[in-house]
């Protein structure tokens, strides 16, 4: 017999004393005191507060154009070495703006295979799947964030999205997630820069994940 | 009863020191004002989460075989696979020769309690392959060659000096560092490992049953162990399993509040599978061990199968009156605290660790926080019983205990012991060693009964 069937076969012979129990289901809103109202200006707001309560930093941009003036202000406090960016016509419409810029810009295709060098880039510029309102997070699937290192591995996140994007809270995002399957293999909800307290519980940013976490969110009627 | 004196010698050192209580006072403290704070600044009701989610989790025990067969088939489709182990030597044994077959010489590990159940770092260091610890509190914890001191906070007891002296021994950083200076160290130090690795090691938080595994965490350094090495293996407990995505809306926020006082961590990760056709990067594999080691003998046990709701948050640890005073190394378990002494006699032998559940007042402050209403203090106490059944031979206690109740049961024995009290006590006297004499209380010259029926208090 195989480890799994002995360990199936335990669990099976106990199950039959126990009760039956049903799966309970209940709304975020039902649950959360600080479920927003689910406008686009209540919810950037939070969003904004939240984020920025994690020291994370936060953009509101009317056009692309003012986005790609957030970027380079973001960038301009960063090394000046090489850019890592997602393949995504939002981004190359942003950064199609900022000329100066262009050299500095990897897009996916070129990204090294060898995590070594990987290490090198500066900074990575993703968007993302949903903005999570209530906690000021970013929901993003590799499948179109550029892979799993581009937003972990270089030490400033660089996030452009919409509006459009917001939903109030984590089970919203997690419903729209599961409305356009894809073919992923990974996903991560962001949460401000990376940190620690190990360290008698002393709040230190920039633990071994990105030091910096922007987002630019672009307003969208 | 080796492991009993030791817990014994190393309790009453810890007891009496008090640079200990003060340092484990400190992180308390600030622990339970974030605790506190944001379970009335985020929750309408947190009993109403609490009992949500402890209903969730007893659904998935009610499936629980089901559950796993569907995650290892959902997973399995994605590209991963998956290894049973019954035991930690079985899990030990997956490892080595998944490492060996891959001629795997340096490890990345990202923080895993079931990693330390199963001794990972023991085992590849007899292997000659390199591991580093990537999570903070747990690198501090490898360089001082100790154990985790807590299942969440692993460095709780070293206080920033304590760390600064180890970090200029071992790294070479001064040894005034301030906290941000030491957390640079280690994520230079780390840095170059997660690139260089030829695997990484994860545990689980959670196990979807829909396929995928779950990974909450602050510092990053789990995002880097399950993105840059070229395989990802997994060491997850069997009771580990959500049926899917949407029990995380619930679950992430608990987890979080219970664990640290944050509204959610920084970073949870959902791991479906290896690197997907049309992904830019990911482990060319993921192997995902699913650990019994006694779990499934606990749960085939009625009274003690709630006990597997557990989401390893570590609030009863920093809720107990005695954790806190003898700190988690005297434990000797790799679960330390309520929950630890709880499981760890089902886990690794009753009549070895069934004394930490004495080592309890069964206040009961670690059944009132914990996330999943386990019944915490009840165990403690079903623990002792069965230890005591399960104890074969004459027992003192037994013994005395029986012949206690024999006496009290019956007013014409008790009457029986009273006389012979009486006209045995000038001779107890004299045998009795002093201090022990001056404490025998004198029995009385007539019984309540004998008082009552001569008309006193009338
Ligand atoms: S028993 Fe409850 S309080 Fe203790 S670690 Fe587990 S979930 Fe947390």
């Amino acid at each position: 017999m195989s480890a799994r069937e002995n360990i199936l076969n335990r669990l099976r012979q106990a199950e039959k004393s126990a009760q039956e129990h049903t799966l309970p289901h209940v709304h975020d809103q039902e649950l959360y005191r600080d479920f927003p109202e689910e406008s686009p200006e209540v919810m950037l707001d939070l969003f904004a507060r939240r984020l920025v309560a994690l020291q994370g930093e936060f953009y509101a941009a009317a056009s692309e154009l003012e986005a790609a003036e957030k970027l380079l202000h973001i960038l301009s406090s960063a090394g000046d070495g090489p850019v890592a960016v997602q393949e995504h016509t939002l981004l190359h419409s942003v950064v199609e703006h900022n000329t100066g810029l262009r050299n500095r810009l990897v897009f996916e295709q070129n990204f090294p295979e060898d995590a070594r060098e990987f290490a090198a880039f500066e900074a990575g510029i993703t968007t993302a799947d949903w903005l999570i309102a209530r906690s000021g997070s970013i929901l993003l699937r590799t499948n179109r964030a550029g892979g799993r290192r581009l937003s972990v591995l270089p030490p400033l996140h660089v996030v452009i999205a919409t509006t459009g994007q917001l939903v109030p809270s984590l089970e919203q995002g997690l419903d729209r997630i599961r409305a356009q399957e894809a073919d992923w293999s990974y996903m991560t909800l962001i949460t401000g820069p990376s940190r620690t307290a190990d360290i008698e519980k002393i709040l230190v940013l920039g633990a071994h994940g990105p030091k910096r976490l922007a987002v630019i969110v672009i307003e969208q009627n | 009863m080796k492991t009993k004196s030791e817990f014994l010698r190393k309790a009453a050192v810890k007891a009496g020191d008090k640079i200990h209580r003060a340092k484990i006072l400190k992180a308390i403290t600030t622990y339970t004002g974030k605790v506190e704070g944001m379970k009335s600044a985020q929750y309408h009701d947190w009993q109403q989460a609490r009992s949500l989610a402890a209903q969730t989790k007893n659904y998935v025990l009610r499936h629980l075989p089901d559950l796993l067969e569907q995650f290892e088939r959902n997973i399995t489709a994605n590209g991963a696979q998956v290894l049973w182990a019954e035991d930690a030597a079985e899990a030990r044994e997956h490892i080595r020769r998944i490492f060996r077959e891959r001629k795997v010489r340096k490890v990345v590990k990202s923080k895993s309690m079931t990693t330390e159940e199963i001794e990972v770092n023991e085992l590849l260091g007899g292997e000659g392959i390199e591991v580093l610890e990537s999570d903070l509190g747990e690198l501090i914890v490898q360089l001082a060659g100790e154990k985790p001191y807590h299942i969440v906070t692993p460095a709780m007891h070293k206080s920033r000096q304590d760390i600064a002296a180890l970090f200029h021994e071992k790294l070479g950083v001064p040894a005034s560092s301030s906290a941000e200076e030491l957390t640079m160290a280690a994520r230079d130090h780390l840095r170059s490992a997660y690139v260089t690795a030829d695997a990484g090691i994860t545990g689980a938080n959670f196990l979807l049953a829909e396929g995928a595994i779950v990974m909450t965490e602050n510092e990053g350094n789990g995002r880097l162990t399950m993105s840059c090495p070229p395989v990802h293996v997994v060491i997850a407990g069997i009771e580990k399993i959500l049926p899917a995505m949407e029990n995380l809306a619930l679950f992430l926020p608990l987890l979080t509040t219970s664990g640290t006082g944050q509204q959610i961590t920084c970073y949870n990760s959902v791991v479906r599978g290896p690197r997907a056709a049309g992904e830019q990067d990911g482990p060319q594999e993921m192997i995902v061990i699913l650990l019994d080691n006694g779990r499934s003998a606990m749960y085939g046990e009625p009274e003690f199968q709630h006990a597997l709701r557990c989401i390893r948050c570590g609030a009863c640890l920093n809720a107990c009156p005695v954790y806190r005073t003898v700190g988690g190394h005297a434990y000797g378990t790799t679960y330390q605290g309520p929950i630890g002494s709880v499981i760890t006699p089902h886990m690794r032998g009753m009549a070895e660790f069934s004394h930490l559940s004495s080592a309890s007042s069964l206040c009961g402050a670690c059944t009132q926080v914990c996330p999943v209403q386990i019944d915490l203090h009840h165990l403690l106490l079903k623990n002792r019983a069965k230890a005591t059944e399960e104890k074969r031979g004459v027992d003192l206690w037994q013994v005395g205990f029986a012949g206690w109740a024999r006496v009290m049961t019956s007013r014409k024995r008790l009457e029986g012991v009273r006389r012979l009290a009486v006209a045995g006590e000038a001779s107890l006297r004299v045998i009795l060693p002093h201090a022990l004499r001056k404490r025998l209380p004198l029995p009385a010259k007539k019984s309540f009964a004998r008082l009552w029926q001569e008309g006193a208090g009338r």
